[in-house]
């Protein structure tokens, strides 16, 4: 009952006849060409787009270039801050150093060890090195620590000799002898002066002249050029300014600081000042010397550093003796990594060239790179024969600067490990892949002639970081963002079809471009570049598939020419079943008629309206039919 | 028959849609006159009798104008409006409120067709009256859908073609319109039957 209700219902709707009367047509008409005109006089929508997409680009690249120069001057500041602030030292199990192996600091880094049951804890820039009963320091500040029984007890207090002092050969009061026994003075051989001590605790800090607070204990303190002092718990001594570079011509030079440095008759020669002596390069093992640089490579082999604290490590030369010892370093948990290459550029021509080797931005390896460096500083030098056993372990391992090499080129996942908790050990280059190669060592270059040091094997030269160039996009993704475009931007569309065309004309996708660069060129009335489209369409592989859309298009174009109504006749000939039929057929019965053959049009009229009585073209169909009814 | 007595041959849609499209104003109120007739009675079925069908005739043809730059001509002009039209119309009720039965009687009469007696004309004015109010109780989708498959007598394809959907989408639209209009005239008569609270 419900569903024969609503059939009347719909009946009855579809019965309505709904007039839009004379005077809402006019009013609606003219409300319709203000807007347009109001439209037409806008700029077009396309125009309003792309003008508030370049502005939201624009924005946007603003923002961007502002949040990156927010970032670089926050990140400089970052690294400026961590250039003056003391970083906290990680526990490192603490190590005598060996004879001859060499503890360094980076400049703002930390490294603390242990020579002649002293514990040394340096600042950087800076270094320290055990020579026999000596030990030479170079650093910006160091700190001391020899307490008795070696130092290894940090909570004893006993007061310290100065064995250069008077008391000297007497143990100090409360302390056996056999303790005094055990642990005989020791010389620190600084820059200007030279310390003795038995047991004390003391800082030096050595800027612009050298400060010497004594906190526990007593040593004595000879200054270059000046008489022995004590300095006991409490107190503080100074040597003069160090020297300027300018005022300081190389060792050996006329009117050098050699001369007076020779006539302190008690002080050793300032092996910091004066380097290793030359004779030692000379002496250098040839298995030493491939991954050495000539003798006239360090700088600081024929002139001593004279120059402020902080550019004493690159000009300096680090002492005999072969990266062998164990070396516990400490190394910054935080740091640039260009802060890292600037420092290891600093220290000679064999960091320089560690720091060439090494990844520009990968932290592991530039972790890695303070014992590297170490080794390598002290592979520049000569091992002392006596400490040749001691360095047979990077020696078996390879050359010393081979675990340079590779301590600084490329860090295992151990020592990366090690690196990042603090403290590395100059033993783990052998464990470093390449340390063992008797390829590079075979290889390694002649004596003497330049270091060159290459990536590890399987490592690419080149930053792991670099961004692999954008895979094209095929021509079916191309011709996809193009027929997008179609809608939106005739020219944009335009121009990635024919893009497309010109760098795929063999792509299947080159033949739909060509009909829709054609389509486009047409609905622009271009009517050469549509025939040359089609043109180029018809020599495709492809154009079988679109024969019908490019013959009906071609027909299109053929409009205001002669032979659209052959090509029409034509098309409905050659595609009986075209979807397009019904416009074709309008259109050759139109085209007769406006040629004035009515007579051939009106059957064709009457076909049109009896096959396609809604056809897209009825409407002009029925006009016609009734213009030429009308002329009979 | 009045285009009959025209002395020059009457400009083909796609001319006329070429030349408007280009800023022909001429051209573009040579569409309008065409096709304005048609597209109102396709809104008075899509959106009812009310006074808002000028405002929707209004807008399709602005539609169009702005679309016409883009009509590449691969369908005819009628269907580029109708589809125009069919996308306005649902627009608009989906922004509108729902009405129930506040139709304009004069605006109902003026949908009857021919001269018919009081009676009839009463009669039928009910039944639109009636269909319009239910209509507006069901989805502006389906009900585009069963006006343009039940009303305008469309098939598939096409109502599909026009709604940029399926044809087994429509299909389905229309079939579930007219289990919702059966439900709600069974209620309504229901209602009027005093068998409901």
């Amino acid at each position: 009952m419900s569903a024969q209700r609503l059939d009347e219902l719909v009946s009855a709707l579809a019965a309505a006849r709904p007039v839009l009367d004379d005077v809402a047509r006019a009013r609606v008409g003219a409300v319709i060409q203000a807007a347009c005109r109001a439209d037409d006089a806008a700029p077009p929508r396309s125009t309003r787009r792309r003008w508030a997409i370049a502005t939201a680009a624009a924005a946007a690249a603003a923002a961007a270039v502002l949040i990156v120069v927010f970032v670089v001057f926050a990140s400089r500041d970052r690294a400026r801050h961590q250039l003056v602030v003391v970083e906290p030292i990680a526990p490192a199990p603490i190590g005598e150093l060996p004879d001859g192996a060499l503890l360094s600091a980076r400049r703002g880094a930390t490294v603390h060890g242990r020579i002649h049951g002293a514990s040394l804890t340096l600042y950087g820039p800076g270094w320290a090195a055990r020579r026999a009963d000596k030990i030479v320091v170079d650093a910006d500040a160091f700190v001391v620590d020899r307490s008795a029984g070696g130092g290894a007890d940090p909570g004893s207090d006993a007061p310290g000799s100065a064995p250069g002092s008077g008391a000297s050969s007497d143990p100090p009061a409360g302390k056996p002898p056999a303790a005094a026994a055990a642990s005989p003075p020791i010389e620190l051989q600084l820059r200007t002066a030279t310390i003795h001590v038995q047991f004390a605790t003391f800082s030096v800090y050595d800027s612009r002249g050298l400060q010497v607070t004594v906190l526990r204990g007593e040593i004595v303190l000879a200054c270059r050029g000046a008489a022995k002092q004590k300095v006991t718990a409490g107190r503080s001594a100074t040597c003069g300014p160090v020297q300027t570079a300018a005022a300081s011509p190389p060792a050996g030079a006329p009117g050098g600081d050699a001369a007076p440095a020779a006539t302190q008759s008690d002080a050793a020669p300032n092996p910091v000042a004066a380097g290793p002596p030359p004779q030692d390069l000379a002496s250098a093992p040839p298995q030493h010397s491939p991954q050495t640089a000539p003798p006239q490579a360090p700088p600081s082999a024929a002139s001593p550093p004279t120059g402020s604290p902080a550019d004493r490590p690159a000009a300096a030369s680090p002492p005999t003796g072969a990266a062998t010892g164990r070396l516990v370093t400490t190394s910054p948990p935080t740091g640039s990594p260009a802060d890292r290459l600037a420092t290891s550029r600093s220290t000679g021509a064999a960091a320089g060239r560690l720091a060439a080797a090494s990844p520009p931005s990968g932290s592991p390896a530039d972790r890695a790179g303070q014992p590297g460096r170490s080794a390598a500083m002290a592979a520049t030098a000569t091992p002392r024969p006596a400490s040749r056993p001691a360095a047979s372990k990077a020696d078996r391992a390879g050359s010393p600067a081979s675990a340079g090499h590779a301590a600084g080129g490329r860090a295992p996942r151990g020592a990366d490990r090690a690196g990042h908790a603090g403290s590395v050990t100059v033993d783990d280059v052998s464990q470093f892949p390449f340390a063992a190669n008797s390829d590079a060592e075979a290889s390694a270059p002649a004596p003497g002639s330049r270091i060159a040091v290459t990536p590890p094997p399987g490592e690419p030269a080149a930053p792991a970081a670099l961004a692999e160039p954008a895979a094209p996009a095929t021509p079916a993704e191309r011709y996809a963002a193009a027929e997008r475009l179609i809608a939106k931007d005739a020219g944009a569309a335009r121009a990635a079809l024919r893009a497309l065309v010109a760098e795929a004309p063999g792509a299947p996708e080159a033949a739909p471009a060509l009909l829709d660069l054609a389509r486009l060129a047409a609905a622009a009335g271009d009517e050469v570049a549509a025939q040359a489209a089609l043109a180029q369409l018809s020599a495709h592989p492809g154009a079988a598939a679109l024969a019908m859309p490019a013959a009906y298009l071609r027909c299109t174009l053929e409009r205001t020419g002669g032979g659209y109504r052959t090509c029409l006749a034509a098309f409905r000939a050659a595609f009986p079943d075209s979807p397009r039929d019904a416009e074709v057929l309008a259109g050759l019965a139109i085209a007769t008629a406006r040629d004035g053959d009515c007579a051939a049009a009106l059957p064709l009229f009457a076909e049109s309206i009896r096959r396609y009585p809604k056809g897209p073209s009825a409407t002009d169909v029925r006009a016609w039919r009734a213009y030429c009814e009308a002329g009979k | 028959m009045t285009v009959a007595l025209r002395r020059t041959p009457p400009a083909l849609d796609a001319e006329l849609a070429a030349a408007a499209a280009i800023g022909d104003a001429d051209a573009f109120g040579e569409l309008y006159a065409r096709y304005a007739d048609r597209v109102f009675a396709r809104i008075t079925h899509l959106v009812g009798p009310g006074s808002d069908r000028e405002d929707v005739l209004q807008q399709v043809f602005l539609e169009l104008h702005r679309a016409l730059p883009r009509f590449r001509g691969d369908a005819a002009i009628s269907t580029f409006l109708y589809r125009i039209t069919i996308n306005v119309a649902c627009d608009h009720l989906r922004r509108r409120k729902r009405r129930a039965g506040d139709h304009d009687p004069a605006a109902l009469d003026a949908l009857i067709d021919g001269e018919p007696t009081p009676e009839d004309r009463a009669r039928r004015r009910q039944q639109l009256a009636q269909v319009f109010v239910l209509l507006e109780q069901i989805k502006p989708a389906k009900r585009v859908a069963f006006v343009l498959v039940a009303v305008e007598g469309l098939s598939l394809a096409e109502a599909a073609e026009l709604i940029g959907a399926s044809p087994d989408a429509v299909k389905q639209r229309v079939l579930h319109a007219r289990r919702e209009l059966l439900a709600l005239l069974a209620a309504s008569e229901r209602i009027a039957a005093g068998r409901l609270p």
